[in-house]
């Protein structure tokens, strides 16, 4: 007992001069899972390059920032505010990662120093992805629903809308991805869509991934739908509902008020209360 | 033919004194229960009156008993599809308002009250709410004609009678009332087992009582619509619809109902009739006319050996023959002809038959301009009787007059031979006149005599032996139950016996 006593001192104290590779590895794995989806190192994604940012800020300001970016930006900090208006007001989802953890991806991003960045060729333009019709068919297919994911994931239209004439009213539980392309790009939404960084999506998919073809197959269906997007008819998903809904409710009352006219109204003794005297 | 045995019941209501005791009996063996307050199993009415639950006996109001449809009949307010469009809300049945809401006092204020210039007193405190309330209505605030603008006026067989009739019901010297107690007919042809979604009320196969088994019943009250008579009742606490069970318990014992065995005025008559259980559904459908015939029909001659045989046959005990052919129900229905179906046209086949009362003769003007209240003979002929035959008719035969005045010409009958018999006053044309018009004799008037008068318990209630051991044999090994018979568990508790 004693002697784990010391062995955890021993750690506490020395933890903070440690960066042991073992540590940067982990670092890396976690930035990888977590942080991939929307950002590269040395290049823009969906979020910024993380390139030399712990020599732009101070680290308790990314500890901060890891741990729930709408609260920075809500306290007013400006560099947090002006992040996030360059970045479309796109919430980066709070992460859930204990200290020990953001400790490790901070570890992982000192290793890219500001200079290295530098040294760094600029990032050559990637090619850009090839779409074919026959992925655009499959991704609305996907997406709707009519053809299963291969690992029995719930369809997107569950819970995302996409304006488009040729798929139906989505659900309203997340965002509406009908310009979503054009925000992120396909880099930002083919990540997104494979490893998501948002809780609910990520515990949704966490024991059904999607394949690589099926993510470039909805990739391909976004940018259209984003592409198309001018054309199509915005259908309201409420009013309908209180069409529907409301005439409905009065044709059901009718048919009830028609139906059942000759049912007991009240009852009987109503004449002979009406007679009595109360006390009060 | 398919016979069969039947519980029935003579009610004599000339007999009746009005006196509840049979209510204030069954309420506490059996409804003397939270949920079961305002059930009446048996209740007393007065005629002309609404009866319980208020105006019961207006079909358009409840939708009770059956209607004729072609060469059969239909239940008028359930049944196939009129109970699935109303199965999750009926509208037609008596709400609380139309029964009454059931009171208790708040006794512990008499003694718990801190002093003050007044004595205090014991509120009337609901027994479904708890709260206090203003008394409104009671099961028979119509009692003894109290009320009479809003109860008796409001009868629902004033319907035959014209205005003028109605009038001269309630005028001094004119006016008249009777008991009419009620209980659960225990049809041949039940509405509410007709009318049960749950299959849930069921005609017992040995003796045709109807009962309701709590465990099946799921609530859906068809049977408190159906039920003309409105003698099923919603018990509010258990969730589960409840009547009365013609105290099968006691039955099975061989004692009398509880109803009749307290009764004080002797009113009640208990035996088995045999019937032809082929012959419901043509009975029940026949022309309305022919109701009350056709229903008499239906009941077989236990002396018969035909029907002897084949009651044999449907396994119908030596006992319960024996006890048929003495039934005092079989002499008064059959044999004699005296005792009437209550409402009839609701073609329900009732089981239980009342004796129509004899009331008092209407004053006359005579051609002096003296007015006479008093009859030449001691009772005044059936025509000119204060009630009105429609009115009994109404009641008894589904209109038909001339069935209610036969019978009362014939009880006439009976009370002027016996007068012959004991005081020996009249001339013997008078005394023969009356027994010719009432179609009797005197053989048969002293039996009519009899067994409304003298007759003992055990004339009264011919109750059939239940062989309890015959019945326990088909569902278990006698050997294992021997010597528990009635205090065996229904479902075992859950950790064991």
């Amino acid at each position: 007992m004693q002697h784990l006593k010391k062995i955890f001192w021993l750690l506490l104290i020395t933890q903070p001069l440690v960066r042991n590779p073992a540590m940067a590895q982990e670092g890396e794995k976690l930035f990888k899972q977590n942080c991939g989806a929307c950002h590269l190192m040395g290049k823009r994604l969906v979020g910024p390059d993380l390139t030399g940012i712990t020599d732009r800020q101070t680290e308790e300001w990314i500890k901060a920032f890891i741990k729930s970016s709408q609260t920075v930006i809500k306290s007013g900090d400006p560099e947090a505010v002006a992040i996030f208006k360059e970045y479309n007001e796109l919430l980066m989802p709070d992460q859930n990662l204990s200290a020990g953890e953001i400790d490790q991806v901070i570890g992982y991003l000192k290793g890219f120093s500001a200079p290295a960045a530098t040294d760094a060729a600029p990032a050559e333009p990637e090619a850009p992805m090839e779409f074919t019709d026959a992925d655009r068919e499959l991704g609305q297919a996907l997406f709707v629903g009519s053809t299963r994911f291969a690992n029995k994931g719930a369809s997107c239209i569950s819970c995302h809308n996409v304006t488009n004439d040729q798929v139906m009213l989505g659900g309203h539980f997340a965002k509406d991805l009908t310009g979503v392309f054009g925000r992120m790009g396909a880099a930002g939404v083919a990540g997104i869509i494979g490893a998501s960084p948002f809780p609910a999506m990520a515990t949704s998919y966490a024991n059904a991934p999607l394949t690589e073809q099926e993510v470039h197959a909805l990739t391909a269906f976004l940018e259209h739908a984003d592409k198309v997007s001018a054309e199509q008819t915005a259908r309201s998903l409420y009013e309908p509902f209180v069409i529907y809904g409301g005439g409905g409710l009065i044709a059901l009352l009718l048919v009830i008020g028609v139906h059942w006219r000759g049912r007991m109204k009240q009852h009987v003794k109503r004449d002979i209360f009406a007679r009595q005297l109360r006390s009060n | 033919m398919n016979v069969r045995s039947q519980i029935t019941m003579v009610f004599h209501l000339d007999k009746c004194i009005g006196c509840h005791t049979c209510s204030i009996a069954c309420k506490n063996i059996w409804t003397d229960r939270r949920g079961a307050e305002y059930m009446w199993w048996n209740n007393v009415e007065t005629k002309p009156g609404t009866g319980y639950p208020t105006k019961w006996e207006d079909q358009d109001i409840y939708k009770g008993g059956w209607v004729k449809d072609g060469n059969s009949v239909s239940l008028r307010g359930a049944g196939k599809w009129k109970g699935l469009k109303n199965i999750f809300h009926n509208p037609n049945m008596p709400v609380l308002e139309d029964y009454y809401e059931p009171w208790t006092y708040k006794y512990s204020d008499l003694f718990t009250a801190p002093e003050g210039d007044d004595q205090p007193t014991a509120r009337p405190v609901s027994l479904v709410t708890g709260e206090h309330i203003d008394v409104k209505a009671g099961p028979n605030w119509d009692d003894d004609l109290g009320g009479s603008p809003d109860y008796a006026r409001k009868d629902v067989n004033f319907k035959d009678l014209s205005p003028v009739e109605q009038e001269s019901m309630f005028q001094l010297e004119r006016m008249m009332m009777f008991y009419l107690p009620r209980i659960c007919n225990h049809c041949l042809n039940p509405a509410c087992v007709g009318s049960c979604p749950s299959g849930a009320l069921y005609k017992r196969g040995e003796d045709g009582i109807v009962l309701l088994n709590q465990e099946r019943c799921r609530a859906w009250r068809m049977c408190v619509t159906a039920c003309p008579y409105k003698k099923s009742y919603y018990n509010w606490n258990t969730g589960k619809s409840e009547k009365c069970i013609l105290c099968y318990p006691r039955l099975e014992s061989g004692q009398a109902p509880a109803c009749m065995h307290s009764c004080v005025g002797r009113i009640r008559y208990l035996g088995v009739m045999l019937y032809d259980a082929d012959r419901i559904e043509a009975v029940a459908s026949c022309p309305e006319n022919e109701l009350v015939d056709r229903q008499m029909e239906i009941y077989l001659d236990p002396n018969d050996p035909q029907v002897i045989a084949a009651a044999k046959a449907n396994g119908i005990a030596d006992s319960t023959i024996r006890s048929a052919q003495q039934s005092p129900v079989y002499k008064f229905v059959k044999e004699w002809g005296i005792a009437l179906p209550l409402h009839p046209e609701y073609r329900t086949l009732p089981n239980l038959f009342y004796v129509p009362p004899m009331l008092p003769a209407m004053a006359s003007v005579d051609s002096d301009g003296v007015y006479d209240s008093t009859t030449k003979s001691l009772w005044g002929g059936v025509e000119t009787s204060r009630l009105p035959m429609a009115y009994l008719a109404s009641l008894f035969t589904a209109g038909d007059e001339e069935k209610v005045r036969n019978v009362l010409r014939k009880l006439l009958a009976v009370k002027i031979h016996r007068r012959d018999t004991t005081v020996g006053d009249l001339t013997k044309e008078e005394v023969e006149e009356a027994l010719q018009i009432g179609k009797t004799n005197p053989g048969e008037a002293d039996a009519i005599f009899r067994l409304t008068s003298l007759a003992t318990f055990n004339e009264r209630f011919v109750i059939p032996p239940a062989h309890r051991e015959e019945s326990i044999e088909m569902i278990e090994a006698t050997a294992d139950v021997k010597g528990e018979t009635g205090f065996g568990f229904k479902m075992k508790p859950a950790r064991g016996l």
